[in-house]
């Protein structure tokens, strides 16, 4: 449980580097909409799907390739 | 969004309704009729080019802030939200100037036409009038900036001398404008009204200081803002950050120029046709682009939020 908790934190850390302030509540949004979980429940094998949701709606958000393929890479290195 | 605001989008679809009833049923005034050699469905069709692009801007400049309004109240209760809240009810300000000022000035230009005598009082009026919803305007986007920039790291810089010392001598150009207007108290050849209808020292210490002041804040306002997103992490944040103060800048600019202008109304008054027509289209083109940075920044926050 812990180890999860200390997950989420990374995934978050990670998007805030690209989301600033609402990093917290993008990733809270995509685990509780699309994975149906609570935010602290996530695990390593939640990553891929969880990447798939996020590269998806960071595409809606940006229009360079390049920032959401870093950020798969850096996410990906966490499953 | 619009469901949400029901009663906002009302009163624009009154406040459009009333311009456009406004322009095309006033008569319009013989001696413009004549200076420019066009008759009343003319100056009624050429009224018309310049009202339709103005509530276009108006109407861009609702769905602007009904963006940010959206984006706050997704935010509400996180610690930028507070900041946001304050932003965008100056947006709000700024948005509902448009048709009130529009609308002020018509209905004492229609009413000081019939009634020549009230036109000093109403010309005071209307000032008083744009300054009363533009301070709290400015104030309000000012106070949600210094909430933002408390929330990064690292001591907000003053205005850098370069700004602080331009902002003085425009001040100082702007002060000679007003007191070297012609038609400072009266009409002129080419102002059909005066300006002001007051003693200088009262157009300094009420109009003009006050603008002076609700203007520095903007700058202030849009210079945090910026530095905000300049400061704050996240690359996709703070894009969309810059859209928003570029869009206050824009804002600010806008209502500047249309104080200048104001001040220039005798020079631009010898204008011919054409050229007057430039002059407003240039101006409804620099309102209108602080408004759309506005409303881009402001979706794509909400995009942010996944909205």
């Amino acid at each position: 449980m812990v180890k999860s908790h200390a997950l989420y934190n990374d995934i978050t850390k990670i998007s805030e580097d690209y989301f600033g302030p609402a990093a917290p509540r993008f990733v809270s949004r995509i685990i509780t909409n699309h994975l149906g979980k609570r935010p602290e429940d996530v695990t390593h094998k939640d990553v891929p799907e969880l990447l798939t949701w996020m590269k998806l709606t960071m595409a809606m958000v940006t229009d360079k390739p390049e920032v959401v393929r870093e950020f798969a890479g850096r996410i990906n290195e966490l499953s | 969004m619009l469901r949400n605001n029901k009663w906002l989008v009302s009163l624009f679809a009154v406040f459009i309704i009333i311009y456009v009833a406004q322009s095309l049923l006033h008569e319009p005034p013989h001696a413009t009729l004549e200076k420019f050699h066009i008759t009343a469905t003319q100056f009624k069709l050429l009224l018309l080019t310049i009202v339709v692009p103005y509530i276009l801007i108006w109407i861009v400049g609702l769905f602007g802030y009904l963006h940010l309004k959206s984006y706050v109240e997704i935010i509400r209760g996180s610690k930028d939200g507070e900041a946001f809240n304050s932003i965008s009810k100056g947006v709000l300000g700024f948005v509902l100037w448009l048709p009130l000022s529009a609308l002020a000035a018509a209905f004492a230009e229609q009413y000081y036409t019939a009634h020549p005598e009230s036109t000093a009082s109403l010309i005071r009026a209307v000032n008083y009038f744009n300054l009363l919803v533009l301070i709290p305007a400015f104030y309000l986007a000012y106070r949600g900036s210094v909430k933002l920039t408390a929330l990064v790291k690292g001591k907000t810089q003053a205005l850098p001398l370069s700004i602080s010392m331009a902002y003085i001598a425009f001040s100082a150009l702007y002060v000679m404008l007003v007191l070297d207007d012609p038609a400072i108290n009266g009409p002129t050849n080419t102002a059909t009204v005066g300006t002001y209808y007051q003693p200088d020292w009262l157009i300094i210490t009420t109009i003009v200081i006050p603008r002076l002041l609700m203007w520095l804040l903007g700058v202030r306002a849009a210079r945090y803002i910026y530095e905000y997103s300049k400061r704050v992490k996240g690359m996709l944040y703070r894009d969309a950050l810059k859209h928003l103060a570029q869009g206050l800048s824009g804002i600010l600019l806008s209502v500047i120029v249309l104080r200048v202008y104001q001040s220039l109304s005798s020079q631009v008054g010898r204008l011919s046709l054409g050229a007057l027509l430039v002059v407003i289209y240039i101006l409804l083109l620099v309102i209108s682009i602080g408004f759309i940075y506005i409303a881009k920044g402001a979706k794509n926050l909400r995009k942010l939020e996944g909205a």
